[in-house]
């Protein structure tokens, strides 16, 4: 989004009468996008659709309090990260279940959930992300799918882009060992 | 390029091509500060990727569906879960009339109640006779439906003062009912308890079962 755009969105949404239309704007110009990063994190769709609209409903409580200090698309894509990865923590929690159950909980849901594409090796690379740190996946997802700057990940995340860059390595390697390990078994 | 080629009327300082404002395109701000570092940041990433030929054959495909038309739904969905309380309200109007009469039967039925749980006296105390505030402060209803409902009912008293064609069964062709129950009531005094229990009976009985619910 070019900035003179993304100010001028800003200036609507800060003024009571046009604040309503410009968050319309504002769903329409990013929900795609915060929806694929949702969908990646926590992999069904019924979960995705309720994370995106608390993603929503917190971006619209707390948008006079943004200080546009940061791109909206990473403000949104900051909240949205936070509200997945606190769905899945208390997805834990709720089911009284460890890390390894959770994720082949997830692992489930990718291989027989619905609205899931039958490309095996699609799968195969999904179940392979599965198997890092939540926070690793996300770094992989924002770098690998989105392609987002480290920098823009850094603001995200609250983490340096030294240490992203490090992480996404691990995270690529750990990936294709993973791939690589079922390819020969298979 | 040659220059010397172009038409007289686009050179340089003539016609149209001169009056336009020469100016390059400015990249955004900041935009050459980190460039090296981006360059090379990609650099080390598609070395990485070459490393990860598997990883690299998926590309960037995911196996995630949407569901069709979900994207086109989900601002008016989000829409709707914003719109301030008052205007939620319109969707719930016509259930509050009978939230008010269950509360009222409920009401009723303490008091029925209460009255079961005293001791038999020759003499039963009043009924509590609760006014609309005191039902409201037992009841706790939205005030913004109550008004909501009278603003309904003044229109429905408007309609009251439209005059009847002739031919159409009036209003007033329902008798008065103030004289008759007076004597009705009369008649029960002079009843004794006996007689009292049978007319009970007799009119229970005679209550069509349906209307019960």
């Amino acid at each position: 989004m070019v900035a003179v755009e993304e100010q001028t969105l800003l200036a609507e949404l800060r003024q009571p009468e046009t604040k309503s239309r410009a968050f319309d704007r504002l769903v329409r110009l990013h929900q795609e996008m915060l929806y694929h990063h949702i969908r990646r994190l926590v992999i069904d769709h019924d979960d995705t659709d309720d994370v995106l609209q608390n993603t929503f409903l917190k971006a619209w409580r707390h948008i006079d309090g943004f200080r546009a200090d940061a791109k909206l698309r990473t403000w949104l894509y900051r909240i949205a990260t936070n509200e997945a990865l606190s769905f899945l923590e208390n997805k834990q929690k709720r089911q009284f279940v460890g890390v390894e159950d959770l994720q082949n909980d997830l692992r489930h849901s990718l291989e027989s959930g619905p609205h899931i594409d039958g490309d095996e090796i699609l799968i195969r690379l999904q179940a392979a992300v599965l198997t890092l740190p939540d926070r690793q996946r996300t770094v992989f997802h924002l770098r690998y799918y989105d392609e987002l700057p480290y920098e823009e990940i850094s603001e995200i995340l609250g983490v340096t882009a030294g240490a992203l860059k490090a992480s996404y390595h691990h995270a690529v390697k750990k990936i294709e060992a993973h791939l690589t390990g079922q390819a020969q078994a298979g | 390029m040659n220059h010397d080629n172009q038409p007289k009327e686009f050179s340089e300082g003539s016609g149209l091509l001169g009056s336009l404002p020469k100016r390059r395109h400015a990249p955004p701000e900041g935009y050459f500060a980190g460039f090296p570092e981006r360059l090379q940041a990609r650099i080390e990433e598609e070395d990485l990727l070459a490393q990860a030929p598997t990883l690299l054959s998926t590309g960037k495909r995911t196996p995630f569906v949407v569901p069709e038309g979900y994207f086109d739904l989900l601002p008016g969905r989000i829409r709707a879960l914003l719109l301030p309380a008052e205007q939620r309200v319109s969707s719930i109007r016509p259930l509050w009339p009978s939230l008010l009469a269950t509360a009222a039967a409920a009401v009723m039925m303490l008091v029925f109640l209460a009255r079961g749980t005293q001791p038999e006296t020759t003499e039963l105390p009043p009924l509590p006779l609760l006014t609309a505030e005191e039902l409201l402060a037992v009841v706790d209803i939205d005030e913004d439906l109550i008004i909501e409902s009278l603003q309904h009912q003044d229109l429905a008293s408007l309609l009251d003062d439209v005059p009847i064609p002739s031919g159409a069964p009036s209003k007033k062709h329902t008798a008065p009912v103030s004289e008759p129950d007076a004597l009705f009531d009369e008649a029960l005094d002079q009843l004794d308890e006996q007689a009292l229990d049978a007319l009970e009976a007799e009119l229970l009985q005679e209550e069509p079962v349906e209307d019960w619910f």
